[in-house]
């Protein structure tokens, strides 16, 4: 009955915890976007811009996400197990956020929140931040879940881990161009919903790859290294194969246009089909992707000597 | 056409990368003929017994051999090395004879494939030989070294003079010798007794209707039958 109660007790406590954390992102909101001072304790109507909505709920499911790999370790008593829990939570919380920060700085510098979100409502400023919301919220728990030994969290694994894996997302996202042929700034400011869905569904699949690739223990922290970099160049090598057997078997084709005006008119002004295809394309690729890279179990292949 | 180099360069960059940085590889002494063998052991008086050999891999095939290394003055110590495919044809008969010998005398090394433990015969260290009531001369070793014929896996092998100076001749040819009966080698008696093939390389075979039923089955279903 004693051990039921303690359980009940944590799960209270981590639902008081999580909406701590949404409270306490209400005011992370103001130091990342401190143009927004005046808007964010005003009355927020959701039906008017849905494009707030979107892009807030995103942050919310992220920050729910990644609480969502957490372990209690009652064998040292209930109070050590919520001190530990809320070290590596809070160090979780504010890396997620600094990774949300980094993230929109590398990919959206030329574009501000509160001119996209708040004045002109661009939905697909929205759509590419909640993308980045889930996909860093996926990464955040997947760190937190190699970060954790066998006994507790230690937050310097959680720390090189995250700074790990933020220099590859950095690198990755400058990849967009060589998977898309549309231009995203160009298309960011037409407010193109083809560029969100597009960029969302190789946002969250870069995270997947980067996520399956990283989810290895740490024995030392060279050798992690090497095999993360190892499983992301396995990566490189397996998706083109999923991609190619995927327009192979379903014949999908491209692009419409016969003729190259057709083309470019395309890339300028793509259709919502030709976006939610490129996305939809890259996404599933990049799940089949990380089944293979992932933990396969070979067994005893080999004798062992 | 770029495309596919590309694609080549990164299969060619991954498994260059994956084979430098394997854990196993790393640790892995590697022989690719009998020249290496002198950088790897040099301590002397030392024979170096050729146990067993076998291969891995499915599709790029792995040649391991391991090496019963036999130094009067320490332990003795199971050695496994992968080597080259060549040296491991080569010397695929030669189980149960020392393919490597370090001598005491002149530090001189010998690579040719000879029965166990010759490298301690005729020297007055370890042994003496000993003229049996048929005339007939024997070595025996001292008794601080009586566990060597146990180790060397001669089992009830008895060493004779003319054995000794048969393989004497055969190490001044360079020329393999088995035994007289062909007593050591792969299809040796005594090697075979001694140093059985481990047969790490050969699976069991597997009946498939049983995998089937292992698969399908729960164990109360089994035990019903």
């Amino acid at each position: 009955m004693n051990e039921l109660l303690d359980k009940l007790l944590i799960r209270v406590l981590l639902t008081l915890f999580i909406c701590l954390g949404i409270y306490l992102y209400k005011y992370a909101h103001l130091i990342l976007y401190p143009s927004t001072r005046n808007q964010l304790f005003k009355k927020f109507y959701p039906m008017k811009n849905s494009a707030d909505t979107l892009f807030l709920f995103g942050r919310i499911l992220g920050i729910g996400m990644i609480y969502s790999e957490f372990y209690f370790y009652m064998s040292d008593g209930v109070f050590l197990a919520l001190f530990d829990f809320m070290i590596a939570s809070s160090i979780s919380l504010i890396l997620y956020l600094g990774s949300l920060y980094i993230v929109d700085s590398i990919v959206l510098y030329s574009f501000e929140y509160h001119d996209e979100i708040v004045k002109r409502e661009n939905m697909s400023y929205a759509m590419i931040c909640f993308s980045h919301a889930v996909g860093l919220a996926h990464l955040m728990k997947v760190s937190v879940s190699i970060a954790r030994d066998s006994y507790h969290h230690i937050p310097v694994f959680l720390v090189f881990i995250w700074l790990f894996t933020m220099v590859i997302i950095g690198f990755a996202t400058k990849t967009y161009p060589l998977i898309s042929r549309f231009r995203f700034n160009k298309l960011l400011v037409q407010r193109s919903p083809a560029l969100a869905y597009s960029y969302s569904g190789f946002f969250i699949g870069i995270c997947i790859i980067i996520a399956s690739s990283v989810n290895h223990e740490i024995e030392d922290v060279k050798v992690y290294v090497i095999q993360t970099c190892l499983k992301i160049l396995l990566s490189l090598i397996i998706l083109p194969i999923f991609r190619r057997g995927l327009m192979i078997v379903f014949t999908f084709q491209d692009t419409a246009a016969t003729n190259e005006m057709d083309m470019a008119r395309e890339v300028e002004n793509p259709s919502i089909g030709h976006g939610i295809y490129e996305g939809a394309l890259f996404l599933t690729c990049c799940y089949l992707t990380s089944v293979i890279t992932g933990h396969l179990y070979f067994g005893t292949f080999y004798p062992r000597f | 056409m770029n495309k596919i180099s590309l694609y080549i360069f990164l299969i060619i960059i991954y498994l260059g990368l994956s084979r430098t940085f394997a854990p196993q590889i790393q640790s892995q002494i590697y022989i690719q003929n009998e020249k290496s063998f002198p950088n790897f052991f040099k301590q002397e008086p030392m024979t170096l017994i050729l146990i067993d050999s076998f291969k891995t891999g499915f599709i790029i095939k792995s040649y391991f051999q391991k090496y019963l290394k036999l130094y009067a003055f320490g332990p003795t110590q199971e050695v496994l090395v992968k080597t080259s495919k060549d040296f491991w044809k080569e010397h695929f008969p030669h189980r149960g004879l020392s393919i490597f010998r370090r001598y005491d005398t002149d530090n001189s090394v010998n690579f040719t494939p000879l029965p166990p433990g010759m490298v301690f015969i005729n020297n007055p260290s370890f042994g003496a030989w000993v003229r049996s009531t048929t005339g007939k001369q024997f070595w025996r070793f001292h008794r601080a070294y009586r566990s060597f014929p146990k180790v060397l896996g001669w089992d009830t092998f008895v060493l004779t003079r003319e054995f000794y100076q048969e393989v004497i001749k055969s190490e001044k040819q360079g020329k393999t010798f088995l035994g007289f009966n062909n007593e050591f080698g792969e299809h040796g008696t005594i090697t075979q007794k001694s140093f059985p093939q481990s047969n790490l390389d050969k699976r069991e075979k597997i009946n498939f209707i049983e995998h089937v039923r292992e698969i399908f089955l729960l164990e109360g279903m089994k035990s019903n039958e």
